[in-house]
């Protein structure tokens, strides 16, 4: 009992940074349908972000040095520099274009991120320490409740339910709801269409630089490539949850966690080295039983 | 199957008569290639050793050089990529490489170590602790400077059961690449021929959390009496773990291979101790006068000392080469072979080195073993397990 109530905040933990990077992919999905597989790489310019940006071994903090307060927005705001920079350069010209195309052109946007990563800081993996007093944990019992995952979890809800408010309530969620339910009419009444995708834009790069924080004092490691399991994972979350609702983002991104977690930890040794092939198969599995995903979004039932 | 036949030993047959050409034409010199990475992530594992051959090509040449010839050096950059590797290693050889240095891990050197193999020519990968980097993966003109992975984890076993006291361990294995699982396949052979590995568990190096490992391995020290961890994993991954490890309250030791040498990663892990890894070499305060000076040479040379004990390989492996090279009186692989398969605990700045004709790596020297505290890296005890490694064990076959 003791060993699958630990095992389910293992999955917690787990679940909730998928589930926050699934929401920012999640998100342009809706808007742009855009496959954003540079996202990964947004959250790898935010951890990179905390550093002096040099080739030296050891890596010195800089950003990471700030005051929280002043901390976050400056690598919130860089990450949304990089996002916004993507989207003019690479996703404006390609707007008319299929979401197979886009989807390729996020490809080239996550190589060319992390080859840029390689230039500036070298290529040995570098270490940080940040935020270590989260590192701590809570013992109930016999349980034992990691302190940053509880924080993740809280960051999680808190951030999704930030973002849906925005979208029902203000002026410019609902614009972007209106272009994500019908681009074209959103246009034809009014909504500028590059302003909102710039803004989806901006909020995915908020969404990964949380991630990038987050990690980062997780695991205390920088490398060009942390991104992209994270990215992969929460592709197929927001597959799963179905793909263009931000809810089903995130219960997308809780159950992946949740199969990785339990398979980890009940596969017999011998298998637990094919434990992603295993998840892979149950998202088959499930993607037979519900196409369009367990929260299929309104605006995209027809089209899968 | 026939055309490929032709077609692979037409091409050969140029990359021969193409080496020997310009060899002729440098007749008055001998040429070391290095097709090794400059660019992309293996840059950080290719660079400093390369940097140390240089230093040794300089320092060997102020002597007098080769057969009384002068070095001379080509290189190209692999960029990382396998193709690249290929193509580094086969226009090196057509410019008159008479010793081919490859990169440091055997999938991204071999396509160079290939093509050197083709032509009949010596490579040494700058660091590959597979024993594929040699007789039975590339061939028998490919070596490697540096010991298998599985001698990495058997000294560790071996040192923590005599050394240590350790009776119960338990293993964690990155699965993201193969080295990581050699040097655990080593140190269960030799650990658990004394004491008991209680249990074994497996991660990706980017995971972003080991929650459900450590839940394991916390149950497992608290109801079996684990007494020590080994980890099997590399960087970035293995700095991760360690700091999760240290973070969910896990004060046991832990044991490691090579590739976490150095100290540049520590921050990820604050106030570590109670962490013990093998080495050859220690950049920073090695008791060997003739390492010192190499490390002092080095310094002076690049501006600092080497970050890692990578760079010093290549340094004791170019020495056996050039004793072997003087008394064959040639380049020519196969005799120069046929020396260096002579090499029985052959004395190098770094230790004894052998070689036969079956293996091209070390399987049984002295590892110096060094632990961590304080953010400082220091040397313990030289330790040599003594033992020969079973193929099995250290091929990989079945269930190692």
């Amino acid at each position: 009992m003791i060993g699958l109530l630990q095992n389910l905040i293992d999955a917690l933990s787990l679940g909730s940074i998928y589930a926050l990077t699934a929401l920012g992919i999640g998100l342009l999905f809706g808007i742009l349908r855009l496959i954003n597989f540079a996202h990964g790489d947004f959250i790898t310019i935010g951890a990179y972000a905390l550093i002096v940006p040099s080739a030296d071994v050891t890596a010195r903090m800089l950003i990471g040095d700030f005051n929280i307060a002043l901390m976050l927005p400056a690598i919130a705001l860089i990450v949304i520099v990089a996002a916004l920079l993507t989207d003019a350069l690479v996703f404006r010209p390609l707007r008319r274009s299929s979401p197979p195309t886009l989807m390729i052109g996020s490809f080239a946007v996550s190589y060319i991120i992390q080859n840029a990563v390689l230039m500036m800081y070298g290529s040995r993996p570098k270490a940080i320490n940040l935020w270590s007093d989260a590192n701590t944990q809570v013992i109930i019992g016999d349980l034992r409740v990691p302190m940053l995952q509880v924080i993740t979890l809280v960051v999680t809800l808190a951030l999704m339910a930030g973002l849906s408010v925005f979208l029902k309530k203000s002026r410019y969620g609902v614009q972007m709801r209106a272009a994500a339910e019908d681009f074209r009419m959103a246009q034809y009444l009014g909504v500028r269409g590059n302003f909102v995708i710039g803004l989806a834009f901006a909020i995915s790069g908020i969404l990964a630089s949380a991630v990038a924080l987050l990690y980062v004092t997780q695991s205390g490691s920088l490398s060009h490539t942390m991104g992209v399991p994270l990215a992969l994972f929460a592709f197929v979350a927001v597959v799963i949850g179905g793909m263009g609702s931000l809810v089903g983002a995130v219960v997308g991104g809780f159950l992946v966690g949740f199969i990785v977690t339990m398979l980890q930890a009940y596969l017999p040794p011998d298998l637990r080295a094919f434990r992603d092939a295993f998840a892979f198969a149950f998202v088959i599995l499930v993607l037979l039983v519900r196409p369009a995903g367990l929260v299929p979004a309104r605006n995209t039932v027809e089209r899968v | 199957m026939k055309i490929r036949f032709l077609m692979a030993a037409l091409l050969s047959g140029v990359a021969t008569l193409a080496g020997t050409f310009s060899a002729q034409a440098k007749e008055d010199s001998v040429t070391i290639g290095m097709a090794v990475a400059m660019s992309g992530w293996m840059e950080a594992y290719d660079g400093e050793a390369t940097k140390m051959a240089q230093l040794w090509i300089e320092k060997t040449n102020a002597d007098g050089g080769v057969l009384g010839k002068q070095i001379a050096t080509v290189s190209a950059d692999t960029k990382t990529d396998r193709v690249e590797g290929a193509k580094a290693g086969q226009s090196l050889i057509q410019q008159g490489a008479n010793l081919l240095l490859v990169s440091a891990d055997y999938d991204y050197g071999a396509p160079a170590a290939l093509q050197a193999q083709k032509a009949g020519i010596i490579s040494a990968f700058l660091g590959a602790a597979d024993p594929k980097a040699g007789v039975l993966g590339v061939g028998p003109f490919a070596f490697t400077t540096i010991a298998a992975a599985q001698l990495e984890g058997a000294t560790m076993g071996d040192w923590g059961f005599e050394k240590k006291g350790f009776r119960k361990g338990y293993e964690l294995i990155d699965e993201s690449i193969e080295y990581n699982k050699s040097i655990c396949a080593g140190y269960k052979w030799a650990f658990a021929a004394k004491g008991e590995v209680i249990g074994a568990d497996t991660f990706k190096g980017l995971d972003p959390v080991i929650s459900s490992q450590i839940t394991r391995m916390t149950d497992a020290i608290r109801t079996k009496g684990v007494d020590h961890i080994m980890l099997c994993s590399t960087n970035p991954g293995a700095a991760s773990a360690l700091r999760q490890i240290r973070a969910a309250g896990i004060t046991l030791p832990v044991l490691s291979g090579t590739a976490m040498d150095g100290t540049y990663w520590l921050n990820a892990v604050p106030n570590l101790k109670d962490f013990y890894l093998p080495v050859q070499a220690l950049p920073a305060g090695d008791a060997r006068p003739a390492v010192e000076e190499i490390t002092k040479a080095y310094t002076a040379k690049f501006g600092k000392p080497p970050t890692t004990q990578y760079a010093y390989p290549i340094y004791a492996w170019l020495d056996l080469w050039k004793a072997a090279v003087e008394k064959a009186g040639t380049t020519d692989a196969k005799p120069v072979v046929a020396e260096l398969e002579k090499a029985k605990d052959a004395p190098t700045v770094l230790g004894p080195r052998s070689f036969t004709n079956k293996l091209h790596i070390q399987t049984d020297i002295p590892l110096l073993i060094t632990s961590f505290a304080g953010d400082k890296q220091s040397f313990v005890e030289e330790w040599r397990v003594g033992k020969t490694i079973p193929d099995p064990v250290l091929y990989r076959l079945a269930g190692n």
